[in-house]
């Protein structure tokens, strides 16, 4: 890090950060550029995961999902492209719905967009604004770097790592456009891309909103052994619908088994906050029993983005928490409220007469 | 008032950031007279990993960063708020009660972490650790512990401060040989720096690095800086300690030197309690037979020898680790032969302390001043300061500090207690020479790297030349006209370069001006200038209320402050410092805190302005105009000189050269000599006929009178270039310096195979300036005029 990256992290007694226009860089950007840096950004209620990939020395970046929502305190993605500078190479979308999609043609406003990875499904009225930002991008990229994702057992190169899309397959990818709207909303999550991303003997598998139906009857069976992963970015914001069908229904975990994983991410914002009561409760749980509470990483407990560092060398690998971001450039007021430990007196009046 | 009343929202900020911290669980926190929280750092790699830690809050908090300390245990809520009853110390002596020690770099004798270090100083306002930097930077440190492999941190942050059994009144010193890598493991030696250093401690400087390289037992060792030092005579002869010389024995038992043995270890050390884990570090059991056979004198002999571990440092470079094998309790020598059991069971039995150690090489000495001048440089450059007052020993102290390679301080002048007011060196000098003084008390004490020689003279009684030695600059600050005046007519005629400096006004305004001759208006130039009231030249008046005192000897002194000395003497140190890395074209300089008129006007904003110009040599100066390095030779003598030449057969041939020093400073060659019979002529050397060259020469001042005079010698290459050789080098210097040659320019004329003559003018120790030559007859040659006094 150099001297003017570091002098960004300063602050002064108001708490304002200073040097904002480098904060986007000093985060998000490895000083070792052999790294792998996943950060799962906080965004509200939706995702967004950027990819800072190593190749041959320089970077590629790509984005996954993107998300703004202006109240709960999350990242202003826009804004942060804009302070990085950078092009980003590859925006892939898990799925056409507006929190996973959210902000992109902002960011697009800000940042040289090069190609568009996407599942290929149209969503119903609900994400047609969403869906049109998508729309506008894949025009803008041209056809030509547009690629509709297809889950498969090859593993592909991107940069110095290796991925591999797990979802969806071919065969269910049916037709879904004169389904209901609730058929549409849940066939798309069904349906939804799950990308696997490995370098160094490490892997983060990002799910998307894909549900227990992709899970328990695609996903797992098709895959079995190859989804073995350090960090699982928990599908659907950390729904139960990962698990099962209902809040009283028997979970079905023979994925967690498969993915034996020692993270999850929960991208959602305080579950007092979500409109969806995300992440569920059972969800966490059924999580904290494969990975216990400190390998939950839940991005809206503390609105903070949570950074993997995978490399330089064979076994480098960390998980950590870091608030840089969203202090910098956070949409919405954080929380205000006064903390008083023991010992910490508030002024208390007592008589005092004036003549 | 306490610091979280202060500044209420920043406490705020830091309750919510220890409670909402994903890297972090708090488990209590308090505020009953100081902040205290605690909890775990949590570690997520491969694996989770939580480590207990107390963050206090020192009472300068923000100023302040947190305090980490690494603790055996999770603090509960109850015990943060036992913690928190004390004040900030007491917080942190309770808290060490249950420090947790990792024995790894970073981490303080009393639990603490030190790694909480400022970045930036340039921030134009105070530089604040938040609790989420200290937080992460713990979380990093505890990964370096998990993983073996730290982040890089600063490389003033040494690893005996973390060694937690340490002798603190010691500090070693180590200097260069200590980091030549082509040895493989030895003996070291350390001299004490006596009357130099603090004498709470005693500070030994690296003297010699004994070892094998390639087989062969070497010895490295740093003399220069030892001699100016220490004043132990024995650590010059690195034999002395191979044989355990009488005198080496006495030094190890008066004190005077340190011995020990080293070794060179693939990684870096963790922090070692014990001899045992020394041990562990030196290779397990071969290391304790490395150890004790080694040291197997030592120990019968019931001394505490050094050890060294010289390793490869997180950055790569090359570091060192000293400790010390100190005795445990009462030891008695071993009289008789031991075995090495017994000898074994003696080193298990010493206690390890760790040694402050400290580079003292001339690159890291000198690392503070990087970044406006080019080490090389300034490590190249001589200069010669004429005047060792106020204002000149303020500037060698800043060239001295700057770290110039040499330097030579000329004044007649002794330290009188009057002087000390606004001198560099203190009372302790009274009485001694100023060159002493200054040398001894400024350049010693300051840049020990700096070869310096002390030159008690008077300018107008010494010859300039070998005053001046081997430097081509001068520093004046003499600040009498006179001197000034026969400095600069004699630096003009040696062809060396002054800086003139003087304090103006009592110390309102500053002079300084820089003569190259030939190229910047000189002393005498400038005096034409004010004379012609010019405004090229600005003139400062002088000021009758501070107008020049003079001193016992009628010397003149200028009244100014030591405030306003400074300031002239950074000035010209800084200019001298840019100049010696990239000449300007700027040759005169001011600074003036008053309207003098002229381009000397202050703006209503100012309280003061350094103003620089140009000035150009002036038409009717005497020196400038007659400083040229044009040579003309009578066609005759160039053609001997060729024709002697092809003769030689292969040899050397040569002879000395006629002439004078024309008005406008061209030398003149009306004749040259043959070599003479008994001139030793070889392929590769001459040397000419003494008697025979001698008598020529009479008999051309007889014929030409002042235009026959000695004015250089010529010779012959037959096998290479027309290039004055080390051995030409060295004889024209010399001939610059004896004053039976009447010169201090000779001139040289080299002949090369292809009978290409080349024409050098060698001014003393200034190198050798070539010069273009022109051919006339003797007739013409004859008829120029010859320059008066020369």
């Amino acid at each position: 890090m150099n001297k003017n990256e570091r002098s960004s992290s300063r602050c002064n007694i108001g708490g304002d950060t200073m040097a904002k226009s480098s904060v986007a860089r000093e985060v998000l950007i490895p000083d070792d550029s052999r790294i792998l840096r996943v950060v799962f950004l906080y965004t509200g209620q939706g995702e967004a995961t950027l990819l800072v990939v190593p190749d041959a020395g320089t970077r590629k970046l790509v984005l996954v999902d993107c998300n703004s929502d202006g109240d709960l305190g999350g990242v202003d993605l826009a804004r942060m492209f804009k302070d990085l500078d950078m092009p980003i190479d590859v925006f892939i979308n898990t799925h056409p719905h507006a929190d996973h999609l959210d902000g992109i043609k902002d960011v697009f406003e800000v940042a040289d967009i090069r190609e568009v990875w996407h599942s290929g499904h149209v969503p119903g009225k609900l994400h047609k604004e969403a869906y049109e930002q998508l729309q506008h991008l894949m025009n803008e990229v041209g056809q030509d770097n547009v690629t509709e994702l297809r889950g498969s057992r090859e593993e592909f190169t991107l940069g110095d790592i290796t991925y591999s899309v797990l979802a969806p397959a071919d065969y269910v990818k049916d037709e879904i456009e004169d389904e209901d709207a609730e058929t549409r909303y849940r066939r798309i999550h069904e349906q939804c891309a799950v990308l696997k991303f490995c370098y160094m003997s490490s892997a983060v598998l990002i799910t998307g909103d894909s549900d227990l139906a992709a899970w328990r009857d695609h996903i797992t069976q098709y895959h079995g052994q190859r989804l073995k992963s350090d960090v699982l970015s928990a599908s659907h914001h950390g729904s139960r619908t990962f698990f099962k069908a209902d809040e009283k229904a028997d979970p079905f975990l023979q994925h967690m088994d498969a993915i034996d994983c020692s993270y999850v991410v929960i991208s959602a914002p305080k579950q007092s906050d979500s409109p969806h009561n995300h992440p569920h409760d059972d969800a966490v749980s059924l999580y904290a029993g494969y990975v216990t509470e400190e390998g939950i990483m839940h991005l809206g407990k503390h609105r903070e983005c949570v950074i993997v560092d995978i490399g330089p060398s064979e076994g480098d690998f960390q998980v950590r928490s870091d608030k840089r971001l969203t202090e910098a450039y956070g949409q919405g007021q954080n929380d205000g409220s006064m903390l008083r430990p023991p010992g910490l007196a508030l002024t208390t009046l007592d008589r005092k007469p004036m003549g | 008032m306490n610091w979280f009343s202060k500044v209420p929202y920043y406490l705020q900020q830091v309750l919510r950031e220890l409670r909402d911290n994903s890297n972090y669980i708090q488990t209590g926190c308090a505020a009953l007279r100081t902040l205290v929280s605690s909890g775990d750092i949590v570690v997520r790699l491969k694996r989770i990993h939580k480590f207990p830690i107390v963050v206090v809050f020192p009472a300068a908090t923000p100023y302040s960063p947190p305090v980490v300390y690494l603790v055996d245990h999770t603090f509960n809520q109850e015990e943060a708020e036992t913690v928190s009853r004390h004040d900030e110390l007491g917080a942190r002596r309770q808290v060490s009660r249950s420090a947790r020690f990792y024995y790894h770099r970073h981490q303080n004798i009393d639990g603490s972490l030190c790694l909480l270090d400022h970045n930036d100083l340039h921030g134009e306002q105070p530089e604040l650790v938040s609790v989420a930097s200290a937080i992460e930077r713990t979380m990093q440190w505890f990964k370096g512990h998990v993983m073996g492999n730290f982040p890089l941190d600063s490389r003033e942050a040494e690893l005996y401060y973390h060694f937690p059994n340490r002798q603190d009144d010691i500090q070693l010193l180590l200097t260069d040989p200590f980091y030549d890598t082509t040895l493989e493991a030895g003996e070291i030696c350390f001299v004490l720096a006596q009357n130099v250093f603090n004498y709470h401690r005693k500070h030994y400087i690296g003297a010699h690095v004994l070892g094998l390289s390639g087989g062969v037992l070497t010895s490295h060792h740093a003399p220069s800086v030892i001699n100016r030092l220490s004043e132990t005579e024995v650590i010059n002869d690195p034999t002395q300690i191979a044989t355990r010389s009488e005198a080496f024995t006495e030094g190890l038992s008066s004190g005077a030197l340190l011995h020990g043995f080293w070794w060179h270890v693939q990684e870096e050390p963790k922090p070692f309690r014990d001899v045992d884990e020394l041990v562990q570090v030196l290779g397990g059991e071969k290391g304790l037979d490395r150890l004790t056979s080694a040291l197997a004198e030592d120990l019968r002999r019931s001394r505490e020898p050094l050890i060294g571990l010289r390793f490869s440092n997180r950055h790569g470079a090359i570091e060192w680790l000293f400790c010390r094998l100190m005795k445990n309790g009462i030891e008695h020598a071993i009289l008789g032969p031991a075995d090495m059991g017994e000898l074994e069971s003696r080193v298990r039995a010493r206690r390890v302390l760790a040694l402050m150690s400290k580079a003292f090489t001339e690159d890291y000495f000198h690392m503070r001043n990087r970044g406006r001048a080019d080490r090389t440089t300034l490590r190249d450059a001589s200069l010669a300061f004429v005047g060792a007052g106020s204002l000149g020993s303020a500037i060698i102290d800043n060239l001295t500090k700057a770290g110039l390679g040499k330097l030579t301080i000329i004044d007649k002048g002794m330290m009188e207690a009057h002087n000390i007011i606004r001198h560099a060196c203190g009372l302790n000098t009274v009485g001694l020479h100023k060159v002493g003084a200054v040398g001894h008390d400024v350049v010693k004490l300051h840049n020990p790297f700096v070869e310096f020689e002390m030159k008690p003279a008077d300018i107008m009684l010494s010859p300039i030349a070998p005053l001046f030695g081997h430097s081509s600059i001068g520093v004046s600050t003499i600040a009498d006209d006179n001197v000034e005046g026969f400095l600069n007519e004699e630096c003009m005629s040696l062809n060396k370069s002054v800086y003139y400096a003087r304090v103006l006004r009592g110390g309102k305004a500053g002079r300084i001006f820089r003569v190259i001759p030939g190229v910047d208006a000189c002393k005498e130039c400038l005096a034409f200038y004010a004379q012609e009231g010019d405004a090229l030249f600005p003139t400062i008046p002088e000021d009758p209320s501070t107008a020049a005192i003079t001193n016992e000897c009628n010397n003149p002194v200028r009244p100014a402050s030591n405030a306003d000395i400074a300031v002239v003497a950074g000035l010209a140190s800084r200019i001298i410092i840019d100049d010696l890395q990239n000449q300007g074209s700027n040759n005169h300089w001011v600074w003036h805190t008053e309207n003098l008129g002229g381009f000397l006007q202050l703006q209503d904003n100012e309280t003061g302005r350094l103003i620089a110009t140009r000035i150009p040599i002036h038409p009717k100066c005497r020196l400038c105009n007659h400083h040229s390095h044009a040579v003309v030779i009578a066609e005759d003598s160039l053609s001997l000189m060729k024709t002697l030449s092809i003769q030689t057969n292969g040899n050397e041939t040569g002879g000395v050269l006629i002439g004078f020093t024309a008005v406008d400073g061209t030398t003149v060659v009306v004749q040259a000599t043959e070599p003479g019979p008994k001139a030793i002529c070889r392929p590769d050397y001459f040397e000419r006929d003494i008697d025979y060259c001698q008598a020529k020469l009479e008999a051309a001042a007889v014929s030409f009178g002042n235009r026959g005079q000695y004015v250089g010698e010529w010779h012959f290459h037959p096998s290479g270039v027309n290039e004055p050789s080390a051995l030409d080098m060295q004889s024209l210097t010399e001939i610059g310096l004896q004053a039976n040659y009447a010169t201090e320019q000779p001139l040289l004329v080299i002949l090369s195979e292809s009978l290409e003559a080349a024409f050098t003018l060698h001014p003393v120790y200034a190198g050798f300036i070539r010069c273009s030559h022109s051919v006339i007859n003797l007739e013409e040659a004859l008829l120029l005029e010859p320059r008066p006094g020369k």
